[in-house]
């Protein structure tokens, strides 16, 4: 029982370090309101987590880059409005991004976190 | 083939592609003949004229102090002095500002690249493919192609990138050289304010950036070259900044002409979304589409438009460690610069507000995407970083990529490049006739200007259509101009232009002859004035003769202008505003070119009342002396102008952005009164709806679901639209729908009931809407009386077009006419239809609220600080109208006095509010409008003892003064069962008379200030009676000339005037005047003929249009007149008096006729007077300095390169010897 407990807690650990999961649940709830503070309030804790938790910086901007071809589609098909609500989530998504991987680089100016090509 | 171990061949490649393809780009500005033409890229249509626009600082082609453009001449100076030299024309000079500037950026962008990654020698191949790209990109991005519009904000963007880069170089290497280097580009960069202040911060921005990532260490030796990098820029600049430092050490700020409001920041930042400013797309006037026609390209060119910023973004996720640091920064400006790019249009706008209300030089930030131009040379970079990283890739994989991308970045701006560089901004031919008319003006001696007209080319000319033409005329002037350049001048000219296309004046040369104006030009080529029938009007002047008329433009001359520099004989204080000017100017022997002219009313230049023979009065003088320290300016408690609104700033002057015409207009009020150069509050609404409004059915008024029936609402065109119910519903089961089933002309309509409403009362509106191939729909409120006559319609909504699924919309309206019983709301569409038909649109669940509960009081509270404790005089200048009701003014939050604004008379009038008892400290003054129009000034609140000392002084200035009180029929005299007229046309004072008949009463009060004997003169047609106070008199005249009563005697004080009419048959009061006198016979004109002359210039000697040595003999103090545009910076000095030689303080002018300098000269005798506008030395000096600054820079770069090639010669030598 209480390996099985133990086993579900690692698993929403786990759920919990999912920066890819939880960059998404902060884009899901950016996305459902207009209330301006909760949407700076889930960003600023999205970059509290992955500063902390040391996750990998790029991906909210991964997620940026392919949030901005969805309004580029919405744009296309649907209304700018829509294209800019979510051009906003991107900006958001950038700010994080960007502010993520400064702090990384201030923290460990000589470790390489990327993949090196050459 | 490139050879990778020989860079410049691989850079010559770069130029020469850069190059050809900048060609192809400019290809048909280049071959097509004549001049470009748009917007602000309106220049002269010869180079010495453009030069003249940069240097001196004073223009004398438009009158204009230059100091806009004086810091151009670093840029622009040796290659307008080579083109004059080779004698290239002004349109090839400006096609090569346009293509070298092109490459420039082109290059620019390349070499920044290039020296900014530092290649091995391995890669250089591949960085100068890269650069190769991005400098493409930077070329012709879309802020690229609109920046074209603004030349030298062009050019600065064209150098940014090299500026930047050597920036990062010097703060990294520590080297000397490029100190001097980003000196010198800073110099060439300052010719914009905009980009010297852009790339300054983003220069400091760099430099916290690697202090941050260096831990501040090793910064001292960086810090120094900056230094130094900051001192030889300020050096090489002294040239502009030294006349810059004096303007304003003499209280003259040489910043734009306009008022910077939240309502201007708001229009410019329009287009500012997230998703333009992201794609660089956030153009607030778009001069041509940015995108194609077709349906299916359109969407392609939505993807590709996203090409550069994901492009750019991308670097953040395959960066190199090494070009990381790069990469953040470059990342880290591009997002703080996406948010300030979209200006207002946000949801943290309060952030754009504060910068632009609070920031010093907030005006260069009143464009916010401006910004962009920045973003998109972060962009460039960024997009460079990411390119490397495809490099990599197999050739195949990274040509394709590469053509790829190219082709997307190439589809996404190629619309908007071919409209701008193949469309708006294609030469045209100036018209012949502007050079034969420049050459006929040209043909004379003497100093004379030219006034060309009309003011402006608005709505465009016949010879350049589809162009915005800016002012070609004036700038191309063969001889000197006055234009509407500066405030005060373009403030007179509109008020001469409008009194000659309203008929107001037969003499308009009077208005003209002491600008020094010899030659009218009119060019009947501007399709907007064709229905003033300017050209008959000026046929009809008295004073003003035509000269030549080739085809479109007719040359009238001016014999009786006067010279540049004048002595008038008497000298004239009007109080009033410009109208009481038009009034002066219909007395036949008065000439205002011998009267010199002054309005009190206009700048508070009290103490000059001590030098006029002659004081015009409207109120009473005293206003004028009231001390600085004592006004409260309400237009500096308010950063609005939206009157509708709210309480919101302008000026009489008639600033962009902050003028008061167009309302006066609006209410059909004549009015040309000054504001003592404080600004002014205006607003005509009294509630304004509170920003916390929940819409529930509490409120509700109406209500339409259409489940039923149509309930009410109809069509029009029923031939071709029907309205029916429909199924397809938003809410409940039914909606209505209309159909369009023909393409034709004329808006189609659906409209709503008459819905009763009052007036003044907001209604909230929601409902929603759905269109199919809808086309322009867009929805309007209509305003009925009580037998549902129509009033008024205004445009409320902007729906949509296309297809669009159901739209919740809502939006506030407040009927704004009086008699306003009904309301109608109506959708317009369909006009000229160019979507599929049918065009279909459904409307549902229509509910209309009273928003009366959530209403607010419009109010503008001023904070006011009281020095000492005691009692105080509270006076107020506000603006009495026909339109007028009720303001409300309050201390601390109590009401002090509410003040009934209504008159039947339209002017500025001071009114005391009341005495009040303060305690030294803050205190908030409430200024709230209760009903009307109404326009408030400014306050004064003076401690009561001296305002005592004020009116003793006032008193004592008037003595021995000529008192003039001036009444016009039409505008300054009370009446009932009167009407105006204009059928004298220009022969009455102002275009219009008072028609009297038998019940007509005219009555006014006048406030005498001095008491004496006094003379009326009232100009009439008929027989009247006049009664002053219990007094009657007769005045009789046939022909309608002056009729007089008096001498008659009058206490100061308040006195009755009355008139009627006399013997049953209809009169005409055109003006009446009252005057001082001590003569029983004196007439009016008598007043204005003067014999005797204070002074007369003997001799006058221009040496440039900044510096002029005038000769005087002068017998009493005088006024010296001199014709340019009112500048404080001018100012004249005695420096030889009798021969010898003295030195005497500088006089700084005043505005004569409130538009030229007056300086007033406390001296006799023969006297040697210099007239200089003082900058120019300035000038002078800072050019000297910064051309020495600049030679050793240059020398020292010379240097510099010299010993690095020795020192690699050396090396190369030791090299092979050690082999």
């Amino acid at each position: 029982m209480e390996k099985l407990l133990k086993k579900r807690i690692n698993k929403i650990r786990a759920l919990i370090d999912m920066p890819l999961a939880y960059t998404a649940a902060a884009i899901l709830i950016a996305y459902n309101t207009d209330n301006e503070l909760l949407q700076l309030g889930t960003f600023f804790a999205l970059l509290l987590i992955i500063v902390i938790k040391k996750h990998d910086s790029r991906i909210p901007i991964a997620y940026a880059i392919i949030m901005l071809l969805i309004s580029a589609f919405q744009l296309a098909f649907q209304s700018e409005t829509v294209a800019n609500q979510t051009a906003i989530i991107v900006y958001y998504l950038l700010c994080v991004g960007v502010m993520a991987q400064f702090i990384e680089y201030i923290k460990n100016p000589e470790v390489d976190n990327h993949h090196e090509n050459e | 083939m490139i050879n990778s171990e020989r860079p410049y061949r691989v850079h010559l490649s770069a130029i020469f592609i850069i190059s050809i393809i900048s060609v192809i780009a400019c290809y048909k500005i280049i071959f097509t003949e004549g001049l470009i033409l748009y917007g602000d890229f309106t220049f002269p249509t010869s180079i010495q004229r453009f030069f003249d626009m940069h240097y001196p600082l004073w223009n004398q082609y438009g009158s204009t102090n230059s100091f806009q453009f004086i810091s151009r001449l670093a840029v622009r100076g040796i290659p307008l002095i080579l083109g004059n030299f080779l004698g290239i024309s002004a349109g090839l000079f400006y096609k090569l500002m346009v293509l070298s500037t092109m490459i420039l950026s082109g290059l620019s962008m390349y070499f920044a690249f290039f020296y900014l990654i530092t290649p091995s020698r391995s890669s250089i191949k591949k960085i100068s493919t890269v650069a190769l790209i991005i400098s493409l990109i930077y070329m012709f991005n879309f802020k690229a192609i609109q920046t074209i519009s603004w030349p030298i904000l062009y050019f600065g963007y064209a150098i940014a990138p090299i500026t930047l880069v050597c920036f990062i170089k010097l703060v990294s290497t520590s080297n000397v050289r490029y100190a001097m280097i980003v000196a010198f580009l800073m110099t060439l960069m300052a010719g914009s304010p905009h980009y010297l202040v852009f790339i300054a911060l983003l220069m400091v921005s760099w430099l916290v950036y690697y202090a941050i990532i260096h831990k501040f260490k090793n910064l001292q030796k960086s810090m120094e070259l900056i230094f130094i990098c900051l001192i030889m820029f300020l050096l090489t600049s002294l040239f502009w900044i030294l006349p810059y430092v004096y303007a304003s050490i003499c209280g003259s700020s040489p910043a734009p002409e306009y008022v910077v409001t939240s309502e201007t920041v708001d229009m410019l930042s329009r287009n500012s979304e997230t998703i333009n400013t992201f794609r660089l797309t956030d153009i607030w006037w778009q001069h041509t589409s940015l995108t194609p026609e077709n349906k299916a390209l359109q969407n392609i060119w939505t993807f590709s438009s996203f090409i550069v910023p994901i492009l750019g973004f991308s670097s953040l996720l395959v960066s190199k460690r090494k070009y990381w640091k790069y990469s953040m920064f470059f990342s880290l400006i591009s997002v703080i610069l996406v948010f300030l790019s979209t200006g207002t249009n946000n949801n943290l706008s309060f952030i754009y507000s504060w910068i632009i209300s609070e920031l010093p030089f907030s005006w260069l930030f009143r464009t916010p995407n401006k910004l962009t131009m920045i973003l998109a040379m972060m962009y460039s970079f960024l997009c460079g970083i990411t390119l490397m990283y495809i490099y990599e890739n197999n050739w195949i994989k990274k040509i394709a990529t590469y053509s790829i991308l190219i082709v997307l970045f190439g589809l996404s701006v190629s619309f908007m490049a071919s409209g701008y560089l193949y469309g708006i901004f294609t030469p045209v031919q100036i018209p012949e006739e502007y050079y034969d008319v420049n050459n006929f003006i040209s043909g004379y001696q003497g100093e004379y200007k030219v006034l060309w007209l009309p003011l402006d080319y608005s709505k465009g000319t016949n010879w350049a259509s589809g162009k915005l033409v800016g002012p070609i005329d004036i700038l191309s002037s063969s001889i000197p101009t006055i234009a509407a350049f500066n405030i005060n001048s373009k403030n007179y000219l509109n008020y001469v232009f409008d009194t000659l296309i309203e008929n107001k004046s037969y003499a308009i040369n009077k208005s003209i002859n002491f600008l020094n104006v010899r030659y009218i030009i009119f060019h009947d080529d501007v399709g907007s004035y064709e229905k003033y029938n300017i050209k008959e009007k000026l046929l009809t002047q008295s004073g003003i003769v035509l000269q030549e008329n080739n085809n479109f433009i007719y040359a009238f001359e001016n014999p009786a202008y006067t010279k540049h520099a004048s002595i008038p004989v008497q000298n004239i204080g009007i109080l009033g505003g410009l109208n009481k000017f038009t009034s002066i100017n219909n007395i036949e022997h008065f000439e205002p070119s011998i009267s010199a002219i002054f309005f009190y009313d206009q700048f508070d230049y009290d103490e000059y009342i001590r030098y006029f023979n002659i004081v015009i009065l409207d109120n009473p003088p005293i206003f004028s002396f009231f001390n600085n320290r004592y006004l409260i300016k309400p237009f500096d408690s308010t950063n609005h102008h939206d009157p509708k609104r709210m309480w919101s700033k302008a000026s009489t002057a008639n600033p962009l952005h902050g003028d008061i015409l167009p309302y006066f207009e609006r209410f059909g009020i004549e009015n040309r009164d000054f504001d003592y150069g404080k600004g002014l509050v205006l607003t005509w609404t009294n509630s304004i709806i509170g920003p916390t409004v929940n819409l529930n059915d509490k409120d509700l008024w109406q209500r339409y679901d259409f489940e039923s029936s149509l309930d009410g609402w109809d069509v029009n065109a029923k031939d071709i639209q029907t309205i029916s119910q429909n199924d397809e519903a938003h809410s409940g089961k039914k909606s209505i729908q209309s159909t369009l089933i023909d393409s034709k002309r004329g808006w189609k309509v659906i409209s709503s009931p008459f819905i009763p409403a009052t007036y003044s009362i907001p209604y909230g509106w929601k409902f929603y809407v759905k269109g199919e191939n809808a086309h322009v729909v867009h929805a309007k409120m209509v305003e009925y009386d009580k037998d549902k006559k129509f009033l008024t319609a205004k445009q409320v909504l902007s729906i949509g077009s296309e297809t669009f699924d159901w739209k919740d919309v809502t939006f506030d309206y407040k009927p704004e006419d009086k008699r306003t019983q009904y309301i109608q709301f109506q959708i317009w569409h369909g006009h000229e239809t160019t979507q599929p038909l049918p065009n279909k649109i459904w409307l549902d669940d229509v509910r209309v609220y009273d928003l009366t509960k959530y209403l607010e009081p419009v109010t503008l509270d001023m904070d006011v600080n009281i020095e000492k404790d005691g009692a105080y005089e509270l006076f107020v200048r506000y603006f009495r109208n026909k339109d007028g009701g009720a303001i409300d003014i309050a201390m601390d939050g109590q009401s002090v006095q509410k003040i009934n604004t209504y008159d039947q008379l339209n002017k500025f009038v001071w009114k005391k509010v009341n005495t009040l008892d303060l305690k030294k400290g803050k205190h908030k003054l409430t200024l709230t409008n209760l009903e009307g129009f109404n326009a408030v000034n400014i306050f004064a609140l003076i401690p009561s003892d001296e305002y005592a000392d004020m009116e003793k002084k006032t008193e004592e200035l008037l003595e021995g003064k000529r008192l003039m009180y001036v009444f016009e029929g039409e505008s300054d005299l009370y009446r009932t069962g009167a009407n105006t007229s204009k059928k004298y046309g220009g022969e009455a004072s102002n275009g219009e008379v008072l028609e009297l008949n038998r019940n007509s009463t005219i009555w006014q009060t006048v406030s005498i200030m001095r008491s004496g004997l006094y003379r009326m003169a009232l100009k009439i047609k008929g027989d009247l009676n006049v009664k002053i106070d219990d007094n009657s008199y007769k005045a009789s005249s046939n022909n309608t000339d002056y009729a007089y009563i008096g001498p008659l005697y009058f206490e100061k004080g308040d006195h009755n005037m009355e008139i009627t009419q006399r013997n049953g048959e209809v009169s005409d009061l055109d003006v009446v005047w009252l005057y001082s006198t001590d003569n029983e016979n004196e007439t009016l004109d008598d007043i204005f003929i003067v014999n005797e002359t204070p002074a007369t210039v003997n001799e006058y000697n221009k040496h440039d249009p900044t510096l002029y040595n005038i000769k005087v003999n002068a017998k009493k103090p005088f006024m010296l007149s001199f014709a340019e545009s009112y500048d404080p910076l001018w100012y004249a000095e005695v420096t030889k008096r009798n021969g010898i030689e003295t030195k005497s303080e500088k006089v700084r002018p005043v505005p004569l006729y409130s538009v030229i300098n007056g300086f007033w000269i406390n001296q006799t005798g023969d006297l040697e007077i210099k007239i200089e506008y003082g900058p120019q030395k300035w000038f002078y000096v800072g050019a000297a300095i910064s051309l020495t600054a600049l030679l050793l820079c240059v020398i020292y770069l010379v240097y510099d390169w010299r010993r690095g090639r020795r020192k690699k010669k050396e090396t190369t030598e030791t090299g092979k010897k050690k082999q």
